[in-house]
């Protein structure tokens, strides 16, 4: 095939571009090319953020992990504050309900040393402040799912994968919710 | 960010153009009744109508595009030198009347309220084309008064002025306004109130994070003099050259650091400054003018006074004084109360007037100021005033008290009576008075507000109510408290004192009390109260908020400050004992005490919330069962009896709940999603925590051996659904765990 750069050199005695008769099997090139398909990217289920909660790695859909923010002080609340609801945490000028998400997930001897929380998004203006010892990063959810042995119940996994971190377990966010609001009502 | 208009539907944004029109229309339509108006007032009417039709034609709704052009119209002639009589101002005033009862109409009901009204709109838009007189039929409102005894003085229209051309229903409505109009009218801007209330809280989170700048900056500098002090150690010591290189080195940089930290002292100084101008700027869009919560009070004046064949002159003093516009919004309806009474109860009838040597025209005055931080506002009038041996014999008759202490009783004293709800000094009940809600409804609206309400009289002369308000709710002075090791905030105004005092040793038994000007009050340890300990009171000294006559402990008296109030989360639903929330100067969250409620429950009359949470008095009871009809019909069951219900819809979901809450009672359907009956009741058996919970198993499954099976799991009853009825489930419920008392 002609190379399109160098015929596209300016010679005065030349006809343009346009003019030149196309190359030899310019048209069946062109058709294989545009027949081709490109592969589709990897993203099964957008991003995920993982982190660390005690001794366990779990891992949440970015969309509903709004925030990371340190915990400067949970105020607790008269007849409220139980097991699940450790109290009321400032996050951005907003005063948010604080829960216990070892608590929730029934691994107490995760109990993080509260540094940090994780703001969580049920939806738009419903947010949680759950404690947690760190996070991390952000990773693309397209890691193959494994199967493993769960520190938690089912219930609260939707799926295992291996991270070059270890392994970590993705948690099933309609659920936590669904038990956040009943275990705080 | 943006104005958080996008929320709206355009319906809503025509309402909120309306209104602000309508408002407009009404204060000016009296002042030209009045004759107050100005030479732009007519100009001013003429661009609210104009407005409020381009708005309505925007959302297609065309009966109240022909009524606003037939308003404009005829405000237009006004310009050209044609008289405004009193009936048209009834016409324009039941046109506003119009305007403002679609106001209230939810844009889900627009259309069926425009299909029964269409007609009477286009009817009563009819008559603007009509003589001035007979003066059209206006919609019924509780407002809308009968037509004048005697012709009302007719208003000196607006200086002649060249005829403007009517406008058309299809000329340009988003036509400039002339030069003048954008003088002076004042610049706004629409926002939502939520989105407002965030940048507030935005800006008090800045406020914050500018302190702690602050702060930092002064721990830098507390380092660098420990540096430099660390340095001077080094002045007596015999240093080879290198090491006093070193030093000086060393000394030139931290120099340096000294110049880097007097800049930054600079910046952080100005920027906390202008963090503090911000918040207080962004709080102060909060107030708005007095004037904007009085809109109806000269129209309620107009009608009220025409009723009743009185003369009445409003006069409203303080205006432009700053209010909240939440507390603004709670005013209207107490003022308008104040306002009915005083031209029915105190103004006489202009006969009755000029024979008791008084201006046929009575006066109302309505005067709102700021008085030592707070809101003052007084409605005046120059009637009859409250005559005490009236008053006295009325309570006497009402059995109120005995006619001996009545006898004892000051006029003060006596006027208090007023506000006892269903107590009138009327003898009939006419249309606007004389029911005896009235004033007491003004007192409890009142205080809702953070306020209070005061009557005085001179028999012959007058009545003057005072209200006493905050200037704002979203900032309030409290006191700050430690309660067992947590801050908690309690409003300044719902503290009748604070003391560190003695208190008597109590008995085995008896309440604690103090001793304050020899009266005993009664102690209560706060912490008890909002059920963060058991802790009983020890003797000795201790500090104390006194307030409803209850001395309540804590443990430290912190501070008296300032603190922007939020709502509580709403997802926590009404906890007992709090009132609401804030963000302190260090950014921590704080809860603000609700002490009326606190008082009501240490005096043994828990409020509503309390037994309506449930949490803290009745028996908890879990209910679980898949069928939402089931869960739902044994919850109401149970509730009506007085128990606090939580529901689940499966066995994992109960058994979360189990793990975490205290429950006094488990009643599970057998077969459900996940982990069923049978598996929840042998788990809950199982527990150490939970074995010794009552049982009580609500099935389809009404085999010998589904019963066998259920008992063997645990349950200590098993009830089937086949033959369910609400006394069966409760007569178990009973039995065991006892009775509830019903929410009252």
């Amino acid at each position: 095939m002609t190379d399109p750069v160098q015929a596209a050199q300016p010679e005065a005695e030349q006809p343009s571009i346009f003019d030149r008769p196309l190359p030899d099997g310019y048209r069946d090139e062109l058709r294989t090319l545009a027949a081709e398909r490109f592969a589709e990217p990897s993203r099964r289920q957008g991003s995920l953020v993982h982190f660390q909660l005690g001794q366990l790695r779990l891992a949440l859909p970015t969309r509903v992990a709004a925030a990371v923010a340190p915990v400067l002080h949970i105020a607790r609340i008269p007849h409220r504050s139980s097991t699940v609801l450790l109290g009321l945490a400032a996050f951005r000028g907003d005063i948010l309900p604080c829960c216990s998400l070892a608590r929730i997930l029934d691994v107490a001897q995760a109990e993080t040393n509260v540094t940090r929380t994780l703001i969580l998004e049920e939806a738009p203006g419903r947010r949680w402040a759950v404690p947690i010892d760190g996070v991390l990063g952000v990773r693309l959810a397209d890691s193959e799912p494994i199967t493993c042995d769960l520190p938690v119940s089912e219930q609260w996994i939707s799926g295992s994968f291996q991270d070059d971190a270890g392994i970590f377990h993705l948690l099933d966010h309609e659920v936590l919710f669904r038990q956040i609001t009943l275990a705080t009502a | 960010m943006s104005s958080g208009l996008e929320d709206f539907s355009l319906f809503d944004l025509f309402r909120m153009e309306a209104e602000e029109q309508v408002r407009i229309l009404q204060t000016e339509i009296i002042q030209l009744e009045s004759g107050t108006a100005t030479a732009t007032t007519l100009e001013s009417l003429m661009r609210a109508a104009h407005s409020v039709k381009g708005a309505a034609r925007i959302v297609g709704l065309d009966a109240i595009v022909h009524l606003t052009h037939a308003m404009e119209d005829r405000f237009v002639a006004a310009q050209a030198g044609r008289t405004m009589t009193s009936s048209d101002i009834d016409r324009m005033l039941g046109a506003t009347d119009w305007l403002a009862q679609l106001q209230n109409v939810p844009e889900a009901e627009t259309a069926a309220w425009f299909e029964a009204n269409q007609a009477a709109i286009a009817a009563f838009t009819a008559t603007f084309q009509e003589p001035s007189d007979p003066p059209p039929a206006a919609i019924s409102t509780p407002a809308a008064a009968p037509p004048p005894p005697t012709p009302a003085a007719q208003t000196e229209p607006a200086a002649p002025q060249q005829e403007k051309p009517s406008p058309t229903p299809n000329e340009d409505i988003f036509a400039p306004q002339s030069a003048t109009d954008n003088k002076t009218r004042e610049r706004t801007v629409r926002i939502s109130a939520d989105r407002f209330d965030q940048i507030l809280s935005l800006a008090s989170e800045m406020l914050v994070a500018s302190r702690n700048l602050a702060a930092t900056s002064e721990e830098l500098e507390r380092d660098h003099r420990l540096l430099r002090r660390g340095l001077e150690e080094f002045g007596d010591a015999h240093l080879s050259p290198t090491q006093v290189a070193a030093l000086d080195e060393i000394d030139r940089k931290i120099a340096d650091l000294a110049a880097h930290i007097a800049d930054l002292d600079l910046i952080c100084r100005a920027n906390e400054r202008s963090a503090e101008r911000i918040y207080r700027t962004t709080l102060a869009g909060r107030l708005r003018p007095f004037s904007d919560g009085i809109t109806a009070a000269s129209r309620l004046v107009r009608d009220t006074s025409r009723g009743l064949g009185k003369s009445v002159r409003l006069e409203i003093l303080g205006e432009r004084t700053r209010v909240d516009r939440d507390i603004l919004d709670r005013l209207e309806a107490p003022l308008s109360h104040l306002i009915s009474n005083a031209i029915d109860h105190g103004i006489e009838s202009p006969s009755d007037r000029v024979a008791a040597g008084k201006p046929a025209e009575a006066t109302l005055k309505l005067h709102a100021r700021h008085e030592n931080g707070r809101l003052v506002i007084t409605v005046r009038d120059d009637g009859r005033g409250i005559d005490p041996v009236h008053l006295r014999e009325r309570i006497i008759r009402r059995n109120l008290v005995t006619a001996e202490t009545a006898a004892g009783l000051s006029d003060h004293e006596l006027l208090e009576f007023l506000f006892l709800p269903g107590f009138s000094t009327r003898e009939e009940v006419s249309q606007i008075s004389g029911r005896g809600v009235g004033l007491n409804v003004v007192q409890s609206m009142v205080q809702e507000a953070g306020g209070s309400v005061t009557v005085s009289s001179n028999p012959g002369a007058g009545t003057v109510f005072r209200l006493t308000l905050p200037v704002t709710r979203s900032v309030i002075k409290v006191i700050r408290v430690q309660v067992e090791g947590e801050l908690y905030a309690v409003p300044l105004v719902r503290i009748d004192r604070v003391a560190n005092l003695e208190l008597s040793s109590p008995d085995d038994d008896a309440t604690p009390t103090v001793d304050v000007d020899g009266q005993a009050i009664p102690v209560v340890a706060l912490g008890v109260l909002l059920g963060l300990s058991n802790r009983p009171i020890s003797a000795g000294t201790a500090s104390l908020l006194f307030c409803k006559g209850i001395a309540f402990t804590v443990d430290r008296l912190i501070d008296e400050v300032e603190l922007s109030v939020r709502q509580l989360d709403a997802r926590l639903g009404k906890v007992p004992g709090v009132s609401a929330a804030s963000l302190d100067e260090n950014g921590f969250p704080l809860l603000i005490l609700d002490m009326e409620d606190l008082a009501q429950t240490a005096l043994g009359h828990p409020a509503a919330s309390i037994s309506g949470h449930g949490g803290t008095l009745a028996p908890h009871v879990l209910i679980v069962d898949d069928s939402h009809t089931v869960r739902e019909m044994e919850r109401r069951v149970l509730v009506r009896a007085g128990y606090n219900v939580t529901t689940a819809q499966n066995g994992q979901e109960a058994w979360n709940l189990l793990r975490l809450n205290e429950y006094e009672l488990l009643i599970s359907d057998v077969d459900m999603p996940q982990m069923n009956g049978i598996e929840l009741v042998t788990k809950v058996r199982e527990n150490p925590r939970l074995g010794r919970m009552p049982v009580i198993i609500l099935s389809y499954k009404d085999r010998e051996q589904d019963r066998r099976r259920g008992f063997e799991a645990g349950a200590d009853f098993y009830l089937t659904k086949g033959d369910f009825n609400n006394d069966a489930l409760l007569r178990a419920v009973v039995d065991l765990i006892g009775t509830a008392e019903a929410p009252g």
